[in-house]
Formats: structure tokens, sequence, C-alpha cells
């Protein structure tokens, strides 16, 4: 059963570390137990994932979702919404970035928990990194995608459908989005795993979901000292990052280079 | 001062500490006699984290570890405490003639200055520069980032500082400073600490007996030379009186700063006892960890062999202290005590905060944070190391927690709490999470309340508000002095303004006029025995009426590098290594 | 030409003042500023009195325009006029004057952002451009080289190297550099600051070596990648095969017309990342206690120290702004047609 919350204190010595081989294997606990006060590694490493994906993924969304509308916007509207997009994504891209998830943190939790009234701790800290995440990752997928939108727009189904007297509502989003599902799908693949990372460095800073709650970026941080004290529970946590890192990298290599003729080499 | 009720709970707790119990220093090291041993020369180095000095101007200076190192080398007082393994040492004089002098069993205290001693500049210390530098904790903006401290002692009510020829003017609410005070307002300042040639007198609304020990152990009655002010830009700098002055203009509370000798210091009018100055350079280096410093004190390579630590060796590193490893680690009792503010507000039957003390699991508390390197369960806040210490009726509790207890106190109720804490650490993190298994086992309904880092307000400002969403939270104490008197009033004592900043520690608001009675009894008593015995009451009065969840007494966890020498956590540093004693092995 | 550099300054000139609006914005709209300075133990009047004299009790429009002015030709601090004229005559060592471009004061360190970031960026910049020549180096080779064995094992071992290294957060490789290589295996000394002034070239550099190399291994990673893919894709273009069909040899056609193609490109991209760094690497620093830019944010952030972390944010930015122009001109001049558009 996974259960990342019980101490399990009978198992640990006075020095503070898990009693037995390997931080303390067992059926019970298969990784091991967190020097300290025993809660089971496994489960606070899994419930860690999932919520570090989660936000992720959120965050991703978020991105994605914004950057290719307003992408599409920009590559279909020959006039002023190009610039003014364009001029967004300047704007945003000049901000450096890490720098404001640190700096805003603080005014940003207050205004979220304060005037939205999100409960806070896990639930405003999470919402932050998402936010933030999302605001500052945007202006590349518009970026991509506007450049996608611009060698399909001269293409015959689009003058058709304007023949037909399509709304550009219509236009935007029943012809030009679903042939783009492609670049979108790649795109989130690729920015999924650099939230990741980014909510690890975060937490690191302690920005983001406070421990007891595990992420894979506390637990992360928590595990640093005991390289050589519980070498299992210093590895676990960073072995299972580098994992899902690189699957998700592997796999937006791979969807890119099925998807995209051009680059499959 | 060295108030750290919240302060710096959360490095002590990165640190984890040690050790065994009450014994004093026990393996390696220490026990250095300050006098003779010592070799003069090298360079010795103090390690610490970064950003945790807030201040190096004397009145915005209030953790321990700091007045405890600049006492020693750049800030002298009219007295000090000397270097000692004795675990209840004599005040003696510093830049005074003698410990203080008083007519009228404590209401009024007389100092004399030395001759010959003088600022860094070369210029004279005069009464005139005590004066003004008591003056300037009167001033709130001035006392950024401990603001308010200079005044706990001085302002809130037991200690008040009078004027004699209008004893009813309220010095500390109308006085502000040097800079902004009323003219009238100063005038009453210096007739209640008035100059007469060399000598300074105090006058005091109460008698106060150990007072000698205050300006021992607290900066505010620190001269300050007047050229030298800037206001709040002075805040980190340092105009020295003691055998080292700072190179450069100010020291970077995120690097530290490197101290050089002191060519105005005459160790004439100084004794060996108090500042034995055997170094050359005293450098402060602050890194990014508590592990990092350990990692590099147990290397001992190159200028890190002639280095230490004020902080404790973390406990996911214990595993790496090995016996061979026994002549530079030193195990010691600390001051601190650590123990759960209650908000009485909030909480105001006293079987639910009993219950609360019966069902906690101080046993787990302690495994979390290290075991018993880090500390022993105790029954009090107050430090086994301070004269008069005695455990009260809270010692008949299990410290693995008696749910049953706590349960039977309920009387089936389920009360719900939130447990605020400063999340600044995985261990504190693992604490709250013991705390809240062991609370919830009795029936309670535990809400976390994890306080970032960076939060806005900050922990200490939610703490401290009133009134506030939060039952219980995180709390530690050294006494500034080895007294009851800086232990029992600042934590038990209810609030005379009901302010929720600046004056008093009292930060759950607890109120009982019987402990209130025995604390003005004790105030008002000349006799130190008839005092312990009166605070001690107060303290088992205020624990039987669940004012505070107990927790542990902390021990000190130290590893230093192969060539330092004189190594002693002593009482006079409130057991952080002693910077008056150490040297560089040659 | 010229019309169009000063058409792209002008932009970013505009880009800037729009920058420093939506900072201003949200940082004093959603902070409490005076709140934050007031410090721990914070008394109604000390707050009053600190809304007052640091002008937070005025409007938000004017504190903005107050902000800008001081960019533009400097400020005195405090801003209450009243207070500052009073403490002239009392104190006049108390008045801080904040030449152009005034980014503002920090009542925390009692300094003026200006001074702290002139104090802060030395470590910055030579992080930066030691790390900067790192990765570039590297990156790039070893992107050439995994691009001409594609599908060799070499490639394969450079890939995957590259996929682990980019997946490592900062401060876990950091963190076990400093631990492990410097401090316990003392294969590197410990890393402590020096600055050419202090301590000549050579310990300069060799100070710098172990936060350099962490930092620069994330974008190395980065810049192998791409450096592969471009030069695989321009190996791939129409010339390449035309210059093949020739006859020329291959390491002609890699060094002559592929990678002179590729790398165009990309050194515009690290131009850009270069100057993002400018703004401090936050986590090396911290690791490190490498007291640069990044570092200062991280202490301003835990302070709630706003003036220095909104100076900060616009001195990074300005950073990127100018960068930006700088890569544009430079193309626009190697390649005309980016003039016309």
């Amino acid at each position: 059963m996974l259960d990342p919350f019980t101490t399990h204190q009978k198992l640990i010595n006075d020095n503070g570390l898990p009693i037995g081989a390997f931080g303390g294997i067992s059926w019970a606990h298969p990784l091991g137990i967190e020097p300290g006060i025993g809660r089971d590694t496994l489960s606070r490493i899994w419930l860690g994932l999932a919520l570090s994906l989660f936000i992720s993924a959120a965050a991703a969304v978020f991105s994605v979702v914004v950057g290719v509308v307003l992408g599409i916007i920009a590559g279909m509207s020959r006039r002023w919404a190009d610039t003014l997009i364009g001029r967004l994504v300047d704007l945003v891209l000049c901000f450096p970035q890490t720098l404001m998830l640190l700096a805003l943190s603080g005014v940003l939790i207050g205004w979220l928990t304060g005037t939205l009234k999100i409960p806070a701790g896990d639930p405003a800290q999470a919402t932050y990194v998402i936010l933030v995440l999302g605001i500052f990752g945007w202006p590349s997928v518009t970026r991509i995608i506007r450049g996608q939108v611009l060698s399909l727009r001269e293409r015959e189904f689009i003058d058709a459908a304007r023949l037909l007297g399509a709304g550009n509502g219509r236009l935007y989003f029943k012809e030009v989005l679903p042939n783009l599902w492609a670049p979108i799908l790649v795109q989130f693949t690729l920015i999924l795993p650099a939230y990741v990372s980014a909510e690890a460095a975060l937490s690191y800073l302690g920005i983001s979901i406070l421990p007891p709650t595990p992420t894979l970026g506390n637990i992360l941080k928590g595990s640093l000292g005991y390289a050589s004290g519980d070498f299992l529970f210093f590895i676990a946590p960073a072995f299972l990052l580098v994992l899902i890192v690189v699957s998700f990298n592997l796999l937006g290599d791979g969807l890119r280079d099925a998807l995209d003729p051009r680059s499959s080499r | 001062m060295t108030k750290k009720l919240l302060s710096r709970v959360g490095v002590i707790a990165v640190t984890g500490v040690l050790a065994a119990a009450l014994a004093a220093c026990s393996s390696g090291g220490g026990t250095p006699a300050p006098t003779s041993s010592g070799q003069k020369g090298g360079t010795l180095t103090s390690l610490d984290v970064s950003g945790e000095y807030e201040a190096t101007d004397p009145v915005g200076v209030y953790l321990g570890v700091e007045i405890a190192n600049f006492r020693r080398i750049v800030y002298r007082g009219l007295t000090a405490l000397p270097i000692t393994a004795d675990k209840n040492p004599k005040v003696v004089a510093d830049l005074a003639t003698d410990t203080g002098t008083t007519k009228d069993e404590g209401k009024t205290w007389s100092f004399t200055l030395k001759k010959g001693v003088k600022w860094q500049d070369g210029t004279a210390i005069t009464c005139a520069d005590l004066q003004y530098g008591l003056s300037r904790s009167y001033d709130a903006s001035l006392v950024a980032g401990g603001g308010g401290v200079g005044l706990t002692y001085f302002g809130d009510g037991s200690y008040n500082l009078i004027d004699p020829s209008d004893p009813s003017y309220d010095l500390a609410t109308e006085y502000t400073g040097p800079l902004t005070g009323t003219p009238e307002a100063q005038a009453h300042f210096e007739k209640a600490a008035s100059c007469s040639g060399d000598t300074i007198t105090y006058h005091f609304q109460n008698p106060w007996a150990d007072f000698p020990y205050a300006t021992a152990a607290l900066f505010s009655t620190d001269p300050y030379e007047k050229s030298f002010d800037k206001g709040a830009a002075n805040l980190f700098t340092i105009n020295s009186n003691g055998p080292y002055k700072l190179e450069g203009d100010t020291f970077d509370q995120n690097a530290g700063g490197t101290f050089v000798r002191n060519p105005a210091y005459d160790a004439s009018t100084d004794s060996k006892v108090v500042r034995a100055a055997y170094p050359d350079t005293i450098k402060f280096e602050f890194v990014d960890s508590p592990e990092t410093i350990t990692e590099r004190l147990l290397a001992d390579s190159g200028s890190d062999q002639a280095a230490y630590s004020p902080l404790n060796i973390p406990s996911d590193k214990y595993s790496e202290i090995t016996p061979d490893l026994s002549s530079r680690v030193v195990t010691s009792t600390s001051p601190y005590t650590r123990f759960l503010e209650i908000n009485s507000k909030t909480l105001t039957d006293p079987n639910v905060r009993n219950a609360l003390i019966a069902a906690t699991d101080k046993a787990g508390v302690i495994k979390a944070e290290g075991g018993s390197k880090w500390g022993i369960p105790t029954s009090t806040v107050v430090s086994s190391a301070i004269p008069g210490f005695k455990e009260n009726s809270l010692s008949k509790i299990d410290p693995n927690g008696d749910a049953a207890a706590a349960k039977k106190l309920l009387g089936g109720a389920t009360p719900e709490i939130r447990f605020a804490f400063a999340d600044t650490s995985t261990v504190i993190e693992q604490v709250a999470a013991v705390l809240q298994q062991s609370w919830e086992k009795a029936g309670f309904k535990v809400t976390l309340d994890p306080i970032a880092k960076d939060a806005k307000p900050g922990y200490y400002a939610q703490v401290g508000s009133d009134p506030k969403p939060i039952d219980v939270f995180f709390a530690g104490w050294a006494a500034d002095w080895p007294s009851l008197f800086a232990v029992v009033p600042p934590i038990l004592q209810s609030n005379p303004k009901g302010a929720t900043f600046g004056v008093g520690f009292n930060y759950g608001f607890y109120s009982n006029p019987k402990v209130d009675g025995l604390i003005k009894q004790a105030n008002q008593s000349t006799d130190t025995a008839e005092q312990q015995k009166l605070l001690t009451e107060a303290d088992a009065a205020a624990a039987a009426d669940g004012a505070y969840v107990p927790l542990a007494n902390q021990n000190n966890y130290f590893i230093y590098g192969s060539k330092l020498g004189g190594f002693l956590p002593d009482v006079a540093s409130s057991y952080y290594p002693d910077l008056g004693g150490m040297y560089v092995k040659k | 030409m010229i019309a169009y550099a000063i058409r792209r300054i002008l932009v970013g000139i505009v880009l800037l003042l729009a920058m420093v609006l939506v900072v201003f914005v949200l940082f004093f709209a959603a902070g409490n500023p005076a709140r934050d300075i007031c410090g721990k133990y914070c008394t109604p009047e000390k707050l009053a009195n600190i809304t007052q004299v640091y002008g937070y009790n005025q409007p938000i429009s004017y504190q903005f325009g107050q902000f800008v002015q001081g960019l533009a030709v400097g400020r005195d601090y405090p801003v209450d006029d009243a207070y500052r004229a009073a403490l002239e005559k009392s104190n006049p060592d108390l008045v801080i004057h904040c030449p152009a471009p005034c980014l503002g004061y920090s009542q925390h360190s009692a300094m003026t952002v200006n001074a702290a970031v002139v104090k802060y960026a030395p470590v910055t910049i030579s992080l930066a451009i030691y790390a900067f020549i790192i990765w570039i180096v590297f990156g790039v080779l070893f992107g050439v080289i995994a691009a001409v064995f594609k599908g060799k094992w070499l490639d394969r071992i450079i890939v995957g190297v590259t996929l682990v290294v980019y997946a490592l957060p900062t401060f876990f490789i950091g963190t076990f550099l400093l631990q492990f290589v410097a401090i316990r295996w003392k294969l590197v000394p410990y890393p402590r600051y020096v600055s050419i002034a202090d301590g000549g070239v050579l310990n300069w550099i060799i100070s710098l070596t172990l936060p350099a190399l962490t930092l620069a291994l994330f974008y190395m990673a980065a810049y192998v990648r791409i450096t592969r893919a471009f030069v695989l894709e321009s190996l791939s273009e129409d010339y390449i095969r035309t210059a093949r069909a020739k006859g020329l040899s291959e390491r002609v056609v890699l060094f002559k017309h592929g990678l002179r193609a590729a790398l165009t490109p990309l050194l515009s991209m690290a131009g850009l990342d270069f100057a993002a760094l400018l703004a401090g690497a936050v986590i090396t620093e911290a690791v490190f206690t490498y007291q640069g830019l990044g570092f200062l944010a991280v202490i301003s952030n835990q302070n709630a120290d706003l003036p220095v972390l909104i100076g900060l944010v616009i001195v990074a930015g300005a950073a990127v702004i100018i960068a930006n122009i700088v890569v544009d001109i430079l193309y626009a001049y190697v390649d005309p047609r980016v003039r016309l558009r």
C-alpha cells in the first residue's frame, strides 16, 4: 500500500538513519525509508512524481493553449494583431525567467491567497508555479505555431473555406487548428520535461509545493545531504527525475521525427 | 540580545545538534586555560551560513552568536563574562572599572569608565558615548531587522528606566531616540541614564539585581560614538573599541568580513580572561549550507585547518563523524530549549491545552532532529544550563506521548488545531509530521500550516500578530545571561501593553494573574535564592495550566579544524564556541 | 541600414519602458513594500513613518513617474520632500543621492540599488563569460562530432550523456561538484571567488572553474543537441548534395559548407542566452555562495527587498533587449534581406 505520510520511527537508529541495509529496505518498504522519521520512500517518490507531473502538465497545457491561440491569430491576421502579438512575445521574452519565478513568488502568492482566496499552502504554491511557468512559457510556442500557420494560410483549403463564407473563428479553429496537431503535440512533449526540471529548481529555492506534501523537487532537496549517509535515499529520487525527463525528451524527439518528415533523418 | 525565541530556529533545525545530555564539554579538544596555552598569530576562520547576520550595528544585533563573537573582538561592554568552563561564571569589569555599584539593592546602578579606553579612530570613550549608545535603542527605525529589541528589557514594564525626578513620565513610550526624540523626552532620558564625569548612573522603576549580567550580555548599554552615527545607513558598519577592527567599510551579511588588529586598542585596559586575542586575523566566511561547512571541516585542508563553525553538525552528516575525529569533535549542552507556543486566545480551554501537551511525542521530535546528539526531552522552557533549573509537573508525562491520557482530558471531543511552522528545512517539516501524528492519535484534527521562507507576511509577522488563525507554533529560547529572569518573564509574563510586535516575546499571549504575581514578587525580591524559587513556581504554574508544549533541551555538536586551539563553548558565548580564547596552532 | 538600426533601438526603448511598467505594477500593486521594509518587529508608527518617508502613500501612477524620472535624471532618498528637507538640515549624511539611471534605494541593505548591482555584477559577468566559453566550445564540438558520426556509437554516447546532464537539476550537479569533487576528493581547489585585481588572471580562472562548469553543463547539453540538429539539417540541403556531387571531400563539405550555415543562427542564439545569463545564474550562485546578481536575487527575495528585485529585473531585461538589438543589427549587416522586413 502506498502511504507517504505515516512515520515509522521504530525503524530509525539514534543517528537518525534507517536501521538495516540499503536505507532500511524491506518488503513493506521496497525503497527503504526516509531518515529521521521513517516515511516510506517509494510512496513519497510515487506521490511526488504524480504531483510534479500534474503541475508540469497543467503549466504545459497553459503555455500550449495560450501559445497556440495567439500563434494562430498572429499567423492568420495580416495586420495589427500580428504586430501586437509579436511585440507581446518580445516583451515576455525580455523578462529573465528564473529571476521572475523567484522574485514574483512573494507578491503573487500573497495576491493569490488574498485577492483570489486560494487556500494558502499547497494549493496557492501549486497555482503559482503553474501560472508563472505557463506565463513565461507560451511565447516560444506562439513563434513556432505562427511559423506553421504562415505556410498553411496560403493553401487552397483555407481560400476555399473563406470563399464559402467561413468567419474568422471558424476559419482559425475548425480549419487551421486541426492541421496543427503534430507540432502542438511535439511542443507539449518537449515543454513538459523542461517544466519538471523547473519545478525541481523552484523546490530548491523553497518556492514550489512545500513538504510534507512531496514533489520530486522537494524530495530531491531533502535527500541531497545523504550521499554518504544513506545512498539509496540520495540516489532514488535523482534517478527517477532523470528517467522521467529523458523519457519525455526522447518521446518528443521521436514524435517530431515521425510527424515532421523534413527533420526525420 | 540573544533573543532567540523564534529567531534562528530555522538554522538550528537544519543544523540538528547533539548531545550528551547535561554533561558539559565531553570529548576532546576543549577546556583550555586561556591565559597561558595560546599561541599568537595566524588566521582564524569562522564559518557560517550566509544571510544569517542581520546587522552589525550594536542596536540591531540580537542573535546570540553575533553577540558572542562581537563582544570578543570589536564591541567591549561595561562588563563582560569570562572565558571559562564554569557553568555559573561571575561577571567581570570590562570598559568599567568594576562590575557596577548599587546603593539601593538594584534600583540604581553606577559604572565608571576606565582611563585609556578608545575607539578605533583613537578618540577616548566617554560617558556621553554610553548615554548615546543606550538612547539609540529607543529608536525603532535604527533597529532594523531586530526592531524594538533594545526595548525589550529596558522598556517593557518590569525593567523600565525612569527619570528619578519625575518617576511617572513614561520614557518607553515618549522617547524615540536621539535623532527624533523631543527635547523634553531627551532631557528625561538623560536624567534616567545620567552622567557625572566618567560615571554613568541608571535609574530603574524596579530593582534589577543582576543588571551587571545584562550589561555583559546585551549591547544596549554599550557606548556609541555620536560622530560615527549615520542612522540606518550604519546597519553593517562596525566602529570597534576592541582588539580587532573590520577591514573595509562594511560587513557583508552574505559573504562575511575580515577583522585585523586594531592599533588604537590598549591590551592593558583589558583582561586576558575576556579577550586573549591570539590570532592576527579573524575571518568570517559565509557559505550556502551547514552540510558544506561540515564537509569542509571534515576535509580539514588548507586554511580550514584553523576554522570552526558555531553551527552544529547537521543530522544528515552524523554518519560521517567517525571515532578518529574525536579530538576535534565536541559535544556540549546548549542553553536552547525548544518548545511550542500555544495561542491562548484560541485554545482557551486548559483541558484541551493539557491534552495537547500529553499527546505530544517529544521523543519522536528528537529522533527526527537527529536523536540524542541533538537533544533530550524536557518539561520546561528553562534550560538545564540555567542556575535554578527544575523540571515541573509535565515531567511525569511519557516522552513518547500519552494518547490515552490526552483522550481522557478531551472527553471525546475532537478539537481542530492549526499548527504553523517556518518551512525552511526538511527537518522542520519532518518534526511537524511527527507532531501531527501524535496529536491525531489523541483525537485532534490537525492542519499543518507550513509558511514559506519568502511568504508575505513572513513567519514572524504571522505568529506575532494578534488575532491569528494559528493555534500552535514553533518556538525556541536561549537565555541572554544565565538567569531565570532572562527566561520566565519574557516568555510567560502577560504583555502589559498588548503589543503585537517589539515588546515582549510572549507570542502565545499567555496571561495568568498567578504567574504575573509570582514574577512581580521575584522582581521586587533582592534575594537570589528566593527569586529562583518564585520564578520556578511561576514556570510550574504556567506549565500546569498548559501555557506551552515543552519539547527538548538542545545539545551542541561541533567539529573544528585540526590546527585550532582553545575551542570552548561556554556560558559567556551562550554555549557557542567562545572566540575569545581561540588560537591557531603553529 | 542606419534607419533600420534607429528603428530597432527605438523599439527597444519602448519595450524597456513597457517592461518597467509591468514590473512596477506587478510588484507594487500586488505587494506591500512598506510592510516589507518595516521588518520583523513592525509597529504601526514605524509602518506609517516608512509609508510616508518612502512615498508609498502616493498614487501608483505618481510613483511610476518618479521611478522613470529617477531612471532618466536620478533622484534623492528619502523621497518625501518635507522629510528630506528637514533631514538635510539636521543630518545631511542621511540624504542619499542616487544619480541616473537610478534603480531605487534598498532600505534593507542601506545602499542604492545601483551600488548593489555594481557590487555584485563582477562575479556574474566573470561566471557568464567563463561558462559561455565552455559551453560554446564543447557544445559545438560535441554537437558536430555527434552529427558527423550520426547513428554510430560515439553519437549515441554523446546524445545519451547529454540527455542525462540536461535532465539533472543544476542544484544537484552543483552540490555534487562542491561537496565531493572539491571538498572530499580535493580534485580542484575549494571554489572561492578571487577577482583579477586580488589574485591575477590565473587565480581568477581557477576560482571560477567549478561554478562555471556547473553553469555551463546545462547549456552545453542544450547546445550539443541544437548543433547536432543544425549540422544535420544543413548537411541535407540541396547545395551540400551539389557539393558532394562535384566530388568535394567530406571534410571540405562539412567545414566549408555545412558548418558555416549551421553556426550562424547558433551564434545569434548564444548571444541572447549569454545576455540572459547576465541577470545572474540564480541556482549556481546560490549553491557556491558566489556573490553575483543571482545570489543577490535570492537573498533579496528572502529579505523581501523589493527595490533590489525590481532593479535586477530591469537590468536583466535591458541586457536582453540590448543583446537583441545588437544581434539584429549584425544580422541585418550580414544579410541585407532582413532590413526589408
